[in-house]
């Protein structure tokens, strides 16, 4: 075969593969309703100002005849004890949830990767186990434990939760690639980089990287969720968004106090961090499926 | 294998002392005044002064980890400014409450989780797999603390099922104290009503323990099971004769906990910190909670000791988890020896 | 050949496999008996659906996502593919016994070889009445068979995993195994194909041996012929589904009947002669979409018209030698 029918057969099988890969995804109908749930999540949190009904609740805002309804035709969830209405504040509170998770995987992503590939590239070499042994630190108390303690310590509000949590999400990142980057070190063709002289950042990004993607994604998808998890956890324990902000979190602490005569300040914004959560880990899910090498 | 767990130990002492530097770092460098936060701000110039010398805050980093460093090797802990106690009665008090909590969940999710697990792996696609699957996925979804809230609006203030808050009713006096769990302490001394009230109210902060980790776990289970039924030695134990019921119970199952179990250990991190979570919402008086005070209130010496006490928890649990994988799966064992 | 029932017989079998492309009609009708104390050999190129038939036989077909179409399979005058699940295990269990490809595969990692072995053993003398036998004869049983495999320090093996073994101890043991019930059929599934040449040579003759001596019926599966020579007495040649030329070993290799039969013979490379050939033209059928008539046609060079519509039946070429083409009609 002539080098154009090489390349046109190369490129036919690529458009295969994504389409098969779509394929894949698509025929787990969870997947497909996480795709649409967190396309209308975002949608939703994107035009808040434009689609909720009364904006001006997101903030420091009082009306206390209206306080503590329960959910009507005027206030779909209800208000809470200072009159505000509860389902726009959920919708506002979509906002700092998804800032958060990509703030913080924005900033702890790049630098795990970038260190993940450099300690599994110079396996054995000082340079590894520095940057694991830091690593293992991390990695020894759970991400919640550290970031509520570096939270706590300094004054709690959304940035610094950001810091924080951000501060303990890279070793993971850097776990995983260097997992990756070692197993591929001693493969074919990342000598034969060598040898002809490539750049070592040529071999790290331009050989080694594309095969992290897939993991990267996965994990970047389902971290999406976690991250707002934490963060609502953080939030709940008042280290968070602070009120009068509308934090999802932050909503439910407030609404706990009242259980079970107010349950609707406390269960709707729960449910609602609910289904972004789930919306992320079933295309994660999907995700997982469409990489996965299917045997037969 | 005694070679692997000794520098798994060593491994882990070197971690902690890391993670020690760390947080006693990050405590010791956050803005604010850490005596003058303990004594209030009524408290004078010369009291903050004292306390100050005292806490060695007035002196260079390394000086005040060393001779911090020292004292914990005392097995002193250093002095809570929020409980003006010894850390360590503090955790003696505290610690008993979250450890009991801890092994109940575990004991639920073991039993529903890996029973759910199991069934749905094996009868795959079936109605029972399609709904555990189902409720697996939004189990793993839904926060600890929003749990919490749910579990409580239905059992607590609807049905009326389960008290609200505590480890006991206020009327009661909690057992004498043997192991600190009062359950155990209340059947060891004879008080059953009192243990079974004990059991009453660990019911409802486990349960919101035990929901994320019976969907994660069950998934894998499920999965792991179901893989491996299609393995071809499930059917070479089947042609050569070896009974249905046998090929599940020893031949499938043992290599299908397998990746169950290397999970357990990443989970005792999530179950660790969402404790904190749980035991906020029931007003559980336990480990977690404490933390989360001393957090709050800018607590250093209970801060770097709470840390600490969580990371060698973890370290112990990956240790034994990775024994008990070690002792599962002899592929790892051997390739370990033959290098 | 007296004309007894025959051992297994298998009859118009059809399994499909249903896929993300599509529905895979991988078998297309095979035909196939074997008798007692009969030693068959099953020769078809990699693809052809040997190792279906045997897991259809055997019944550990994952059934979704194949499924078992049309066809009877015969053993022992039942058919088995009409029973429930707990019948055929009873009712096969003592019958048939298989040696399959992969001996890595076919062996539980986490458990030790003596451990399942002895297991197989005690499930054996169950299944045959036997009273219990002490732990101690059973382990003795357990390196008996062993050493018919010819393996060195049988109590060594009995302690090790699978992993600890190389790839030839690993399909003795596998072969011991499948010894260790009392079966009526063996079917061995390529036992040699992921071994090295030298093992292969060994395995093939304690195979040999032991099926003598156990007077046990075999279906030797292979895409190899020169294996076939030695040691079968009759071949069934399979292409794409269908079983196409059924014959005694030395029939099919003095007289090759089906042109697939023939262009096989030919690719063995000859030392005398030519040199190596060509090959057969063209490429096994894509089972999505599997020609219509007989499946060989696209790449036989002696298609005629109705090959293309119909699908041929069996035609007797000589005792007992059957040929599926319409050149013999």
């Amino acid at each position: 075969m002539s080098k154009t029918e090489l390349l046109v057969a190369a490129l036919s099988r690529r458009r295969v593969n994504l389409s098969k890969g779509w394929y894949k995804f698509s025929r787990n109908p969870l997947s497909i309703f996480g795709l649409i749930t967190l396309f209308l999540v975002i949608l939703v949190a994107v035009l808040a100002p434009y689609i909720t009904p009364y904006p001006e609740h997101a903030g420091a805002f009082t009306n206390l005849r209206e306080s503590s309804q329960p959910p009507s035709l005027t206030h779909l969830f209800g208000t809470d004890t200072l009159g505000r209405d509860i389902f726009t504040r959920v919708i506002f509170g979509y906002r700092f949830s998804l800032l958060l998770a990509v703030v913080v995987l924005s900033l702890s992503i790049p630098p795990g990767v970038i260190l993940g590939l450099i300690a599994g590239y110079y396996q054995g070499r000082w340079i590894e186990i520095a940057i694991m042994r830091i690593t293992d630190i991390f990695l020894a108390v759970p991400p919640l434990v550290l970031a509520l303690a570096i939270t706590a310590m300094l004054s709690p509000n959304l940035f610094n939760q950001m810091m924080a949590i951000s501060l303990m999400w890279w070793p993971w990142y850097c776990r995983l690639i260097y997992t990756v980057t070692a197993s591929l070190r001693h493969e074919y063709f990342v000598y034969e980089g060598e040898l002809i002289g490539a750049s070592k950042t040529h071999i790290l990004f331009k050989e080694i990287l594309p095969n992290c993607i897939a993991p990267i994604l996965t994990k970047m998808t389902l971290d999406m969720g976690f991250v707002i998890m934490v963060g609502a956890s953080l939030s709940f324990i008042g280290l968070g968004v602070q009120p009068p902000k509308p934090g999802l979190g932050t909503m439910v602490a407030d609404g706990a106090k009242r259980l079970p005569d107010e349950w609707w300040s406390a269960v709707f914004p729960a449910i609602a961090i609910v289904i972004v959560i789930l919306a992320f880990n079933l295309i994660g899910d999907g995700l997982r499926d469409m990489f996965s090498v299917e045997e037969h | 294998m005694s070679r692997f767990i000794v520098l798994r130990l060593l491994h882990t002492i070197f971690v902690l002392f890391g993670l020690s530097l760390f947080i006693f770092f990050i405590a010791r460098v956050m803005p604010g005044d850490p005596a003058r936060v303990a004594l209030g701000s009524l408290a004078t110039e010369e009291q903050v002064q004292k306390l100050t010398e005292q806490m060695h805050l007035d002196k260079s980093f390394p000086v005040q980890y060393y001779s911090w460093l020292k004292s914990v090797l005392h097995g002193n802990l250093g002095k809570s400014l929020y409980t003006q106690r010894p850390v360590t009665t503090d955790l003696k008090e505290y610690l008993p409450a979250t450890v009991e909590l801890i092994l109940f969940s575990f004991l639920i999710s073991l039993v529903i989780g890996q029973v759910t697990g199991i069934l749905a792996g094996y009868f795959r696609n079936s109605w029972f797999d399609g709904l555990s699957r189902l409720t697996s996925y939004v189990g793993v979804a839904i926060p600890p603390f929003a749990v919490a809230i749910f579990l409580l609006l239905i059992f607590s203030y609807i049905l009326k099922f389960t008290p609200v808050v505590g480890r006991l009713s206020l009327t009661m006096n909690p057992p004498p104290q043997i192991t600190g769990f009062f359950i155990i302490d209340g059947l060891i001394a004879g008080q059953l009503g009192i243990a079974l009230e004990a059991l009453k109210h660990i019911l409802l902060p486990a349960a919101s323990l035990a929901v994320a980790h019976i969907a994660q776990e069950g998934r894998i289970t499920r999965s792991s099971i179901a893989e491996n039924l299609q393995k071809d030695y499930v059917a070479a134990h089947s042609v050569y004769g070896i009974p249905r019921r046998s090929i599940i119970f020893k031949y499938l199952l043992k290599p299908s906990l397998i990746p169950t179990v290397s999970i357990m250990g990443l989970d005792f991190a999530f179950l660790i910190s969402n404790a904190f979570l749980v035991e906020v919402v029931f007003m559980w008086p336990g480990f977690s909670r404490y933390a989360v005070t001393v957090m709050l209130n800018k607590d250093l010496n209970a801060i770097v000791a709470v840390v600490l006490v969580i990371g060698v928890a973890f370290a112990m649990v990956n240790v034994i988890v990775d024994i008990v994988i070690a002792f599962l799966d002899p592929r790892i064992r051997l390739r370990r020896r033959e290098g | 050949m007296s004309k007894m029932t025959p051992l297994l017989e298998i009859k118009n079998l059809h399994v499909h496999f249903k896929t993300y492309e599509g529905e895979l009609k991988v078998l297309n009708g095979v035909d196939m008996t074997i008798g007692e104390g009969e030693k068959l050999g099953l020769v078809g190129e990699t693809g052809c659906g040997k190792t279906t038939t045997m897991k259809s036989v055997l019944r550990i077909l994952p059934i979704p996502p194949a499924k078992i179409s049309a066809g009877e399979i015969f053993y022992q005058g039942r058919d088995i593919l009409k029973m429930k699940s707990n019948e055929v295990r009873s009712f096969i269990k003592e019958g048939i016994t298989a040696i399959f490809q992969d001996p890595m595969a076919a062996l539980n990692p986490v458990f030790t070889i003596g451990y399942q072995l002895q297991d197989i053993i005690k499930q054996s003398l169950k299944a045959q009445g036997q009273k219990r036998l002490s732990k101690e004869e059973v382990r003795s049983r357990a390196v008996a068979v062993l050493r018919e495999t010819d393996m060195p320090d049988p109590e060594r093996i009995l302690r090790s995993y699978s992993i600890q073994l190389s790839g030839g101890m690993r399909q003795r043991v596998c072969i011991s195994e499948a010894l260790s019930t009392v079966a009526k059929l063996l079917i061995a599934d390529e036992p040699t194909t992921n071994l090295d040449v030298t093992i292969q040579d060994q395995i093939l003759r304690r195979l040999d041996k032991l099926v003598l001596t156990r007077k046990t019926s075999i279906l030797f599966i292979t895409h190899s012929l020169g294996v076939i020579k030695n040691l079968m007495e009759r071949v069934c040649i399979m292409y794409a589904g269908n079983i196409v030329e059924a014959a005694t070993t030395e029939d099919v290799f003095a007289d090759p009947s089906h042109p697939y039969t023939r262009a096989l013979l030919s690719t063995v490379p000859k030392l005398t002669g030519q040199g190596v050939s060509e090959g057969i033209q063209g490429r096994i059928p894509d089972y999505l979409n599997p020609p219509e008539g007989c499946r060989f046609h696209p790449r036989c060079n002696k298609a005629m018209p109705i090959c293309k519509k119909e699908s041929p039946p069996f035609f007797n070429v000589g005792n007992s030698h059957k040929v599926a083409c319409f050149l013999y009609s």
